[in-house]
């Protein structure tokens, strides 16, 4: 398991609709390692990519089964 | 100048209960029943996506709104609010204090809004970090946290923090961070510091 963060940007002003998202993972006596960035239209287009990009990035923070 | 504040009250049965608290700024020519109609909206958009992951013993107690001056003093009690926000996952639930977290930040460094969300179920939880698919709907709920609502033309509502720091609210500037480490929260008994 990799401790990951995600930083989100997200539109303030209701103009842009753009949400944005840097992956990390944290690395140990390092810290936070930005490993990239993926950009979305909507919020309704991040919630499918978002998890998407997770697992492609993070295979083993998938949901147990 | 006035603010919202919604208090948000879960029990969790005799465990305890757990409280989250939300600022925002709103049109002040709002009606009593527009304000506590658009704040029991929000509670939905934000806990919609958290309750399949929310333990069912995680039940919603109480929603209070108040309108609040920049320093956070209660100005009236505008109403209350019953969203449907209720956990609805089985299983074992994660240790008390143990939370989703996040937070979104302002223009002050040190000024920001944190989030603890409680009741969260075992089954989310690999090796002590939460899983990928919770990460994504945190996120969801975040963004409906922190966004702004409403219609630039019609009405506006900003979410943001009443910093004690800056003494007055402090809008969001529209960055956030989430992380699959669990957050901790303080816990309180039943009927204590209520």
């Amino acid at each position: 398991m990799t401790g990951i963060k995600v930083e989100l940007g997200f539109p303030i002003d209701l103009v842009s609709s753009e949400i944005t998202a840097l992956l990390y993972h944290r690395q140990p006596d390092v810290g936070w390692v930005l490993d990239g960035g993926f950009s979305y239209s909507d919020v309704g287009e991040a919630e499918e990519g978002l998890l998407a990009d997770l697992d492609s990035t993070y295979p083993e923070n998938q949901e147990p089964t | 100048m006035s603010f919202l504040r919604v208090n948000m009250r879960f029990s969790q049965q005799s465990l305890g209960s757990a409280v989250n608290v939300y600022h925002m700024e709103y049109n002040p020519t709002a009606s009593d029943a527009a304000i506590l109609a658009e704040c029991e909206s929000w509670m939905e958009d934000i806990y919609t996506p958290l309750r399949s992951f929310m333990d069912a013993g995680c039940q919603f107690a109480s929603g209070q709104v108040l309108e609040v001056d920049g320093l956070g003093f209660t100005i009236r009690v505008i109403g209350s609010i019953a969203p449907n926000v209720s956990g609805t996952a089985t299983g074992d639930q994660l240790a008390l204090p143990t939370a989703l977290s996040a937070f979104v930040r302002t223009e002050f460094p040190k000024v920001k809004g944190s989030k603890r969300f409680p009741g969260i179920g075992e089954t989310w939880q690999t090796d002590g970090l939460f899983v990928n698919t919770i990460i994504n709907a945190l996120i969801q709920a975040v963004l409906a946290w922190a966004g702004q609502r409403g219609s630039i033309l019609t009405l506006l509502w900003t979410p943001g923090v009443i910093s004690g720091q800056q003494g007055d609210f402090v809008p969001f500037e529209g960055t956030a961070v989430v992380t699959n480490i669990p957050g901790t929260q303080v816990t309180r008994k039943p009927l204590r510091g209520q």
